[in-house]
């Protein structure tokens, strides 16, 4: 009995989190300049085909924009650094649009293959021809999350401070593990990205108006909140008799997140994740429920839901408002 | 007589608020499950308690005297109206509790019913079937 009555208090706690963690502001950013980072990215390209030969240049790239079959994941870099400027790097990544960027967590099932990335049976995917010159020495490795869209920008940035130093990465993924996407310009992803990600939101608040037939505001009767937050844009949706996808008698809760992302070389995307869809059986007219839901992955009508949001999104971008000439 | 019509009206208005409340519970509920799966459990928690007084009663009926049993005092039968009221409230407080949110889930209704079920009901079962003899002593009245 007792747990029952802590739910709605643990549920708020949740809430709150995230946003007490962030201490550090957007104003620290590195302003982004897409002419450099355009250049970087083709470089590494070419190093990638072998085309462009340049000892500098390799050191700079490898596995920096290229991470596995799949492209490389979104808000994750690697580091290993040499004890003895560990400080330099702390202080370097207090300036850098880092999110979060600590020791790697052996207790972590993702972070655990990075804690010794010296030892053991070579290198951990993605460290080939970076871990070798650390060899023999004391160091410390650190896993990291970016603001979106910056991964190679501070990769780079690691990379350039600590030389010999510093073997910095960004993580792949496997192939087909990716979330749905629509392609961006290079203008687009560097106009969304350094907006925050806020020059999404009118057109995808028009797009869940036209899709739910209902205003996107939140009241007791429906939950429609689209934020920027972090370099994100995040839509918490909640509606009643299947406003989403037409389950009638049952309320339909779903979370997205936009975010401009460069999986490879000069390849921008936009993502549009959606980790949370849920329903639940209760009458259209009653109080809005609050937990209860039972989730859905892979449900069709919600995939469909999300193809017509990125349908619309698609139109608003090709129009040329956003990182237009 | 007047003993034995009495009793046979009392079990009939046990099993007529039972299957009244379980059918309620089956079309209730059915709009406000998610998973066929627990709206299957949490009837079926309902059925064991319910088939024992439908059994009960309709096996007495069915001897062509009516329910009949051991004499029993005023204490008893006050006693027994005061669980069978508390047993009401118990499987009531279970569905208003979901309907208000303080269960919040509904993986969480089956274990509800059946604790209020086992608790009350097998109390209530016991009296039950001593009330309407069906005990070895019976046999000898």
């Amino acid at each position: 009995m007792p747990d029952l009555s802590i739910r709605p208090f643990a549920a708020a706690l949740c809430l709150a989190l995230p946003s007490c963690g962030i201490a550090q502001s957007l104003s620290d950013i590195t302003p982004f300049d897409p002419a450099v980072m355009h250049r970087t990215a083709r470089y590494c390209e070419r190093h990638w085909n072998e085309i462009y030969d340049d000892p500098r240049l390799s050191e700079l790239c490898v596995g920096s924009f290229l991470c596995g079959d799949g492209g490389c994941e979104t808000g994750t870099v690697i580091a290993v650094v040499a004890r003895s400027r560990e400080e330099e790097m702390r202080t370097l990544l207090a300036r850098l649009p880092v999110e979060d960027m600590t020791p790697c967590d052996p207790g972590d099932p993702y972070e655990r293959q990075y804690v010794d990335p010296l030892g053991g049976d070579g290198a951990p995917f993605g460290f080939n021809g970076q871990t070798e010159k650390l060899e023999g020495r004391e160091v410390v490795p650190y896993c990291g999350k970016t603001l979106p869209g910056y991964e190679a920008d501070v990769v780079v940035a690691l990379r350039q401070m600590g030389g010999d130093d510093i073997a910095a990465i960004r993580r792949g993924i496997g192939a087909g593990a990716m979330p749905a996407q629509l392609r961006l310009t290079a203008p687009q992803f560097a106009a969304i990205r350094d907006a925050g990600a806020l020059p999404l939101r009118a057109p995808l608040v028009a797009a869940l108006e036209t899709a739910t037939g209902l205003p996107c505001e939140t009241t007791a009767r429906q939950t429609c909140a689209v934020t920027a937050e972090r370099g994100r844009l995040k839509a918490r949706l909640l509606f009643p008799d299947g406003a989403l996808t037409g389950r009638a008698g049952h309320w339909e809760e779903a979370y997205l997140e936009l975010y401009p992302t460069n999986p490879s070389g000069d390849l921008y995307e936009l993502s549009v994740d959606m980790p949370i869809t849920a329903i639940r059986r209760w009458p259209g007219d009653r109080r809005k429920p609050v937990d209860g839901f039972q989730s859905l992955d892979r449900d069709g009508g919600f995939a469909a839901f999300r193809q017509g949001l990125m349908s619309a999104v698609s139109d608003a971008l090709e129009d040329g408002r956003i990182g237009g000439e | 007589m007047y003993q034995r019509s009495a009793r046979a009206l009392f079990a009939l208005l046990v099993v007529i608020v039972h299957v009244a409340f379980v059918s309620f519970c089956a079309v209730y509920l059915q709009s406000r499950i998610t998973k066929i799966e627990t709206y299957v459990s949490t009837i079926a928690v309902f059925l064991p308690v319910f088939g024992i007084y439908v059994g009960v009663v309709v096996k007495s009926v069915g001897l062509g005297k009516g329910p009949r049993g051991r004499k029993v005092s005023g204490l008893f039968l006050a006693l027994m109206s005061i669980l069978f009221v508390a047993y009401v409230a118990g499987n009531g407080f279970v569905l208003w509790s979901y309907e208000t949110g303080f269960i919040g889930s509904e993986d969480l209704l089956p274990a509800a019913v059946s604790l209020v079920e086992s608790a009350f009901g097998g109390f209530f079962t016991t009296l039950f079937l001593t009330l309407f003899g069906q005990g070895q002593d019976a046999e000898r009245d």
